[in-house]
């Protein structure tokens, strides 16, 4: 059985087979599978780690409680899931910018940041991001000054990482609300920063 | 393993485009129906086939070549053969004669058990149980130097090599692959900072930190 066509080329055929062998089996309920696929793509996504970005940014003891126990947070907001609840947050500074990864997988913090990007999920991210991550970001566009620290974050465990990206310039006064709709996906992997605000 | 899966650090790929934030992930299809199966398929007795299982089964050469969620498939497939509950004959002529299982009392669980029950619900790998940690933050430690067999979840590029522990995440269960009937243990789990230098020689950069999530088990004490 361990030589089951492991590479036949028509993903598509041998899924509907899959689905339609074990529908009619009973063993699966469409309905369920339905909702699966609604609940990674619209409940949940970068829009809820870029809550819990926003208010770091604009409340100290909350951006304090955050960097401590991230997971006590997510747990208080019910922001809880299968792949997110051990969450540590870690904060990108002048002088630290973090960067997550997985070399063995593709873990992610999905109930933060939905389902991972293509590139997060590619070999090449996961076998260069720890050896030369500086040579990653600039490939991605991000020219670190030397002098800047790089962490990388190897999810090995069932700890999740979310990345806190520095507030704009340009950003002062503005509410939680505006502040989260300018916060990307890649940012709170690490793979990108947030741009200067009104300053073009 | 040492298996193909264990890519940190590996050279000759080329970084693909970050793509637009807001696309969508699933893009095709099968894709959307793949993974709403792996997720929603909750039989007992069929793995949700681990990574372990999953980057075992696939040989180096075929794992590198595949598309991500071919990978997916590819285990689904065979957590449910090996099961039993599907056979090969059964996939290859899918609107054909099936033999029905016979599960006591299963019903396969609908959307509001899957998505708040599973999918939102608070799991925390995190055990609740007061084992004294082998190590404490600061302490000098060296990856163990191991190449066992089956699934762990030391990367190769960390063993033999210096790092300190930066963060105790308390009590988890232990995930290498062990020997039938020995029992999962617990242990404390670390998060434990590698310079670049330490790991990668000349080539790290002298300002550059990797930290890698492992256990006791993985870990000796430096003399």
């Amino acid at each position: 059985m361990a030589d089951h066509k492991p590479v036949q080329a028509d993903y598509d055929l041998r899924t509907r087979a899959l689905v339609s062998v074990l529908t009619r089996k009973g063993l699966v309920d469409p309905e369920s599978m339905d909702a699966v696929v609604e609940y990674h793509e619209s409940q949940v996504g970068p829009h809820v780690g870029a809550g819990l970005v926003a208010r770091s940014w604009v409340d100290p003891d909350y951006r304090r409680r955050l960097l401590a126990d991230a997971r006590a947070v997510a747990r208080e907001e019910n922001l809880t899931g299968f792949q997110s609840t051990d969450l540590v947050a870690v904060a990108n500074t002048p002088s630290v910018h973090n960067l997550v990864v997985c070399t063995l997988c593709s873990c992610y913090p999905w109930s933060l940041l939905g389902l991972p990007p293509t590139w997060y999920k590619d070999s090449a991210y996961r076998a260069r991001a720890v050896i030369e991550p500086r040579n990653v970001l600039r490939e991605f566009g991000l020219d670190l000054d030397d002098e800047v620290e790089v962490r990388v974050w190897d999810s090995t465990a069932e700890v999740r990482y979310l990345v806190i990206p520095q507030r704009p310039a340009g950003t002062e006064g503005m509410a939680v609300e505006e502040l989260a709709a300018l916060i990307t996906r890649d940012s709170m992997i690490g793979a990108e920063t947030l741009a200067a605000r009104g300053q073009q | 393993m040492n298996g193909v899966h264990d890519l940190g650090g590996m050279d000759g790929f080329t970084l693909p485009q970050r793509e637009e934030n807001e696309g969508p992930i699933l893009t095709e299809e099968w894709q959307r129906l793949l993974w709403g199966l792996v997720w929603s398929m909750r039989v007992p007795g069929v793995s949700r086939g681990g990574r372990a299982a999953m980057e075992q089964s696939i040989p180096p050469a075929l794992y590198l070549g595949m598309p991500y969620y071919a990978r997916w498939l590819h285990r689904a497939e065979q957590s449910v053969l090996e099961s039993g509950l599907v056979t090969v004959a059964e996939l290859d002529n899918p609107d054909g004669p099936l033999s029905m299982p016979d599960i006591p009392n299963f019903e396969p669980p609908g959307p509001e058990i899957i998505v708040n029950g599973f999918l939102a619900a608070d799991f925390s790998a995190e055990m609740d149980v007061d084992l004294p940690s082998r190590f404490s933050i600061g302490d000098a430690v060296i990856a163990r130097n191991d190449h066992p067999v089956g699934h762990t979840r030391a990367p190769r590029y960390v063993r033999g090599r210096r790092g300190t522990i930066h963060r105790d995440h308390g009590v988890h269960e232990f995930q290498d692959q062990l020997p039938p009937g020995v029992e999962r243990e617990m242990q404390h789990l670390y998060s434990v900072m590698f310079t670049g230098q330490e790991l990668w020689g000349s080539r790290g950069g002298s300002r550059d930190r990797i930290y890698v999530d492992l256990w006791d088990d993985h870990l000796e004490s430096v003399a």
